[in-house]
């Protein structure tokens, strides 16, 4: 195969390719360094070029309006608020599948860092008594989403260790987490991962879309060069970035779960650019759950081999810089996505997204 | 709903977005959106009605922009220096906000009209088949324009921010 040339890797990321075509790209991307790095290039472009287009706007797009109640959002400025929502709430869902088999790879890559990778969970839980009972009852609520009507016994398990030792915050905490655990040990190790990424993202998603307390801002979605003194508008921003900042596994190259990888960020990508049209293709993709995260998983078990990224918070051009954790080089930038997802830009391996929770411990 | 109440709810805000990140002014832009959801009622049916909303609205900004381009894109960087500069006691979030646009806005006139609306299409959500549909374009060349598009205004947006970093340091 040619190298390719810079229309056909733009056409490409906006997914504008059929199948076969995208296949061959992606394996000779794989394959070459130059196409590989102009792919990097190419993101850089494709996101760049979309924050400046944001400050274009009034409001950036992507920033919670402070009066954000759902069913405020009717009438003349509604595309002001409303496709933040359902950008975020579209990639949140299909945020799952990547979260599943990573969170899967870490813990089979490393034993050794499994409580530690708990740990960030059990923080998350431990939150004022009723906010857990509310939690819980819309967690009863939401549908099952991408997880199997099987699992829904396992989820109900979680839902009462949650709502039964809530007496006090710190217990409930850790009563969630030992359930979990007892949860998770005999069963059979795909289901299990399949069980565990929905119930943490829905718990997050649903108080969002409730109460919005939480005052989200862009994240420097624009990719700016701020001054130093505008802190007290970016206080949020700045905590959010810390919050999500950490360690985090990834797969040593794109090659070793690219098309699962690529078809997920891509989509995730989609979800971004068209929120109403994502959301559509999420329901129908939660009623027939798909198997690729299993089986990304499952491969990603054979291969073992993660490398670890920091996630720093130091700012580029261009978002959060990411590093190596044995060389603290540079590997490309990282931005906070919601109040629960985490969006890592490599620049030679692509695009990558967690839940926060995926975060284990720095070494 | 009526197909017509249908049509606007759905395409109405997109649409306005476009045209506002287009032309640099919501007013202006709401206006031409009403004049495109006029021409649409006109119509007996709509084949791809996004895309021809889209190609509608283009054409309405192209006729009205050729009848005094200068005039209008020396009021609107006049306008947009005047909003960075007319904070007295500037929230620095807003003051920044306003010199990113006013920056983001003279970055997106750099580029060629075709560049710039391909590149605003594609952002609301237009595929490339769309986007070929609305400027008249071969959907094979989509790509090779979103690229030079996306490369073009980034790089404009760079320079415009460096020299701007530099007057300030001068200054």
């Amino acid at each position: 195969m040619n190298h390719l040339d810079e229309g056909t890797i733009h056409a490409w990321l906006d997914g504008a390719l059929d199948a076969t075509q995208a296949r061959d790209i992606e394996r000779h991307v794989g394959e070459c360094d130059m196409c590989a790095a102009a792919v990097a290039e190419a993101r850089g472009f494709v996101a760049a070029s979309s924050r400046i287009l944001n400050a274009l706007d009034d409001v950036p797009a992507g920033v919670t309006p402070k009066r954000a109640a759902p069913q405020a959002l009717r009438g003349r400025r509604m595309w002001r608020a409303a496709p933040w929502i359902t950008g975020i709430a579209a990639a949140m869902m299909l945020a799952v599948g990547v979260t599943t088999w990573n969170r899967k790879g870490a813990e089979m890559a490393s034993s050794t860092v499994r409580p530690a990778a708990d740990a960030p969970l059990a923080q998350e839980v431990a939150v004022p008594a009723t906010e857990t009972r509310a939690t819980a009852a819309g967690k009863r609520s939401v549908p099952a989403d991408a997880a199997p009507p099987a699992q829904t016994k396992t989820r109900d398990a979680k839902v009462t260790g949650l709502a039964g030792g809530s007496s006090s915050p710190r217990v409930g905490a850790v009563t969630s987490a030992r359930v979990k655990s007892q949860t998770e040990t005999p069963a059979p190790a795909a289901p299990s991962a399949m069980a565990d990424a929905p119930v943490v993202i829905s718990r997050n998603r649903r108080p969002t879309m409730q109460r919005a307390p939480i005052p989200l801002r862009p994240f420097d979605s624009l990719g700016f060069r701020r001054s130093d003194a505008m802190a007290a508008d970016q206080a949020a921003v700045v905590s959010a970035v810390e919050i999500a900042a950490g360690c985090y596994p990834v797969p040593r190259t794109a090659g070793d779960v690219a098309p699962q990888v690529g078809s997920v960020a891509g989509a995730v990508a989609e979800a971004i650019r068209a929120p109403d049209r994502a959301v559509r293709r999420a329901a129908k993709s939660a009623t027939a759950p798909a198997p690729a995260p299993a089986a990304a998983a499952s491969e990603f078990m054979v291969a073992k081999r993660i490398r670890m990224l920091h996630l720093d918070t130091t700012r580029h051009p261009l978002g959060y810089q990411v590093r190596s954790v044995p060389t603290d080089s540079t590997m490309g930038w990282w931005k906070p996505v919601g109040i629960d997802s985490v969006e890592v830009d490599m620049l030679s391996a692509g695009l990558f997204r967690f839940a926060r929770k995926d975060r284990i411990a720095c070494p | 709903m009526t197909d017509v109440e249908r049509l606007f709810r759905t395409y109405h805000d997109p649409l306005v977005r476009y045209l506002t990140r287009r032309l640099g002014d919501r007013d202006w832009a709401e206006e031409v959106a009403q004049e495109t959801f006029v021409r649409a009622l006109r119509q007996q049916e709509l084949q791809n009605e996004r895309a021809w909303l889209f190609a509608v609205a283009t054409n309405l900004v192209r006729d009205e922009a050729r009848k005094d381009v200068r005039r209008r894109r020396h009021l609107e960087l006049l306008r947009e220096e005047a909003k960075a500069e007319s904070v007295v006691e500037p929230q620095l979030t807003d003051l920044e906000r306003a010199q990113d646009r006013a920056l983001a806005r003279k970055a997106i006139d750099a580029l060629t009209e075709r560049d710039r609306e391909a590149l605003l299409m594609r952002e609301e959500g237009l595929d490339y088949n769309e986007i070929a549909e609305a400027l008249q374009l071969a959907v094979a060349s989509v790509g090779t324009t979103l690229s030079r598009a996306r490369r073009r205004l980034v790089e404009a947006y760079e320079e415009l921010r460096k020299a701007q970093d530099a007057g300030r340091r001068m200054g």
